[in-house]
């Protein structure tokens, strides 16, 4: 059960209220996260011919995605693998009940519908709710018990290299995931000639840059002085996009809009969707 | 709230090789848009239709096919038309609308005929199709 300190641990004593808001945020960071993928009718439509391998896939991913996710923002503070694993679980199964109760009360979901359609459609949309749930803690941080350790999780947590780029990875993600579903990021790419491909490659490394390395956000990187600027596009800046590109594609796939098209048209929807997802990642420490 | 300095000035080689292998993997991505920008010839969707072998999975009476756009542009809305020209003399027409096929690509459906089209003359062809 989340708790929120870890002197209820030690003590042993279970805190109901940390339990009951720890639960609460986790809700709402699912509705806040997941919403226009709930109301997204391509994702629906995922629910029902999506191939059931790779739904599947989609869901083994998705737990070791949560465990990461709960050891570095999470719900709550956990300290050990076991409590991280915890919270994940929790998380999936806010996910799915969230997924549930929207669905029902839209109308998506009705009686008489076969098992097949009604769980293909849940569980398509329980694992974005599931990430919801988890970043819950850092998006909806209004925590007035200031007892030092429960600041915003990613503005402060640890920045080393590869939590770094695992943040830039979870930001990919959080703007990428709501546009990915929909037609029109295939369809963009259709209108698209390779000029404007180039020219969106070229928006996307020039925002990500600007974003975080350069403007110097609230939360964003304070590059120090001897740092020289193309270190920091090597160092961050690329990788970042490369990852950007990555989970686009990732998306893309998941979402079975690669059927039979060839590289050549692949290609673009990839860079299209990579625009969202390259300023999610940049802007990590600002959105999450 | 302190701000991180994350980027060190001292950093670990593998953030190195990390960065130059993304360097490499986005020089790759703009050589290959670049190219295709320098040959695309801007050729209007052309199909090639073909009908796949019928098998035990497939229900009489529907003739699955492939059709591929051998040209560099997009086609959306594409009909497809098939013309069975039953052995007792009458012409029984089925189609179907693809929503993309794209460049270079080639989208699979199926046509639904009333009777297994085996026998007398099938034609399947590519009828229209509308700008993304």
């Amino acid at each position: 059960m989340p708790v929120a300190k870890t002197e209820a641990h030690t003590s042993g004593e279970w805190d109901g209220k940390a339990f009951t808001a720890g639960l609460g945020r986790g809700f709402a960071g699912a509705l806040i996260f997941a919403l226009p993928m709930f109301m997204t009718m391509e994702m629906w439509e995922l629910g029902f011919y999506m191939d059931r391998w790779r739904l599947l896939l989609l869901l083994i991913v998705n737990v070791p995605l949560l465990i990461l996710l709960s050891d570095r923002v999470g719900f709550e503070q956990t300290s050990t693998w076991r409590d991280a694993s915890r919270d994940a679980a929790i998380a999936f199964a806010i996910g799915i009940v969230s997924s549930v109760a929207i669905l029902l009360a839209v109308g998506v979901l009705k009686a008489g519908q076969p098992v097949y359609e009604i769980v293909g459609k849940i569980a398509v949309q329980a694992v974005p709710a599931s990430i919801g749930a988890l970043l819950g803690r850092s998006q909806l941080n209004g925590d007035e018990s200031a007892k030092g350790d429960e600041g915003d999780p990613v503005q402060e947590g640890p920045a080393d290299y590869s939590g770094e780029m695992f943040l830039m990875a979870l930001g990919a993600l959080f703007l990428g995931l709501n546009v990915a579903p929909t037609e029109e990021m295939i369809l963009l790419s259709f209108k698209m000639s390779p000029w404007h491909v180039l020219c969106v490659i070229v928006i996307s490394l020039a925002v990500m840059h600007g974003f975080v390395y350069a403007v110097s956000f609230k939360g964003g990187h304070e590059i120090g002085d001897k740092v020289p600027a193309w270190h920091i596009v090597v160092r961050f800046t690329l990788p970042g996009y490369v990852i950007a590109l990555l989970v686009s594609a990732f998306c893309l796939w998941i979402f079975e809009r690669f059927s039979g098209t060839s590289a050549s048209a692949i290609l673009p929807a990839v860079v299209v969707l990579g625009l969202p997802c390259s300023i999610g990642a940049a802007a990590a420490r600002l959105i999450l | 709230m302190a701000r991180k300095k994350t980027p060190s000035a001292k950093p670990h080689p593998v953030e190195w090789a990390l960065g130059v292998a993304s360097s490499l993997l986005v020089a790759i991505l703009i050589a290959i848009v670049g190219y295709e920008a320098a040959t695309n010839s801007g050729s209007q969707p052309d199909f090639v239709v073909f009908r796949l072998a019928p098998t035990d999975a497939i229900p009489k009476g529907q003739v699955r096919f492939k059709i591929t756009n051998i040209a560099d542009t997009t086609a959306a809305a594409v009909l497809v038309r098939g013309e069975w020209r039953r052995p007792d003399g009458i012409t029984e027409t089925a189609e179907t609308t693809l929503d993309y096929v794209p460049a270079n690509s080639s989208g699979e459906g199926a046509l639904i005929f009333s009777a297994d089209p085996a026998a007398g003359d099938l034609s399947v062809r590519a009828a229209g199709y509308a700008d993304p």
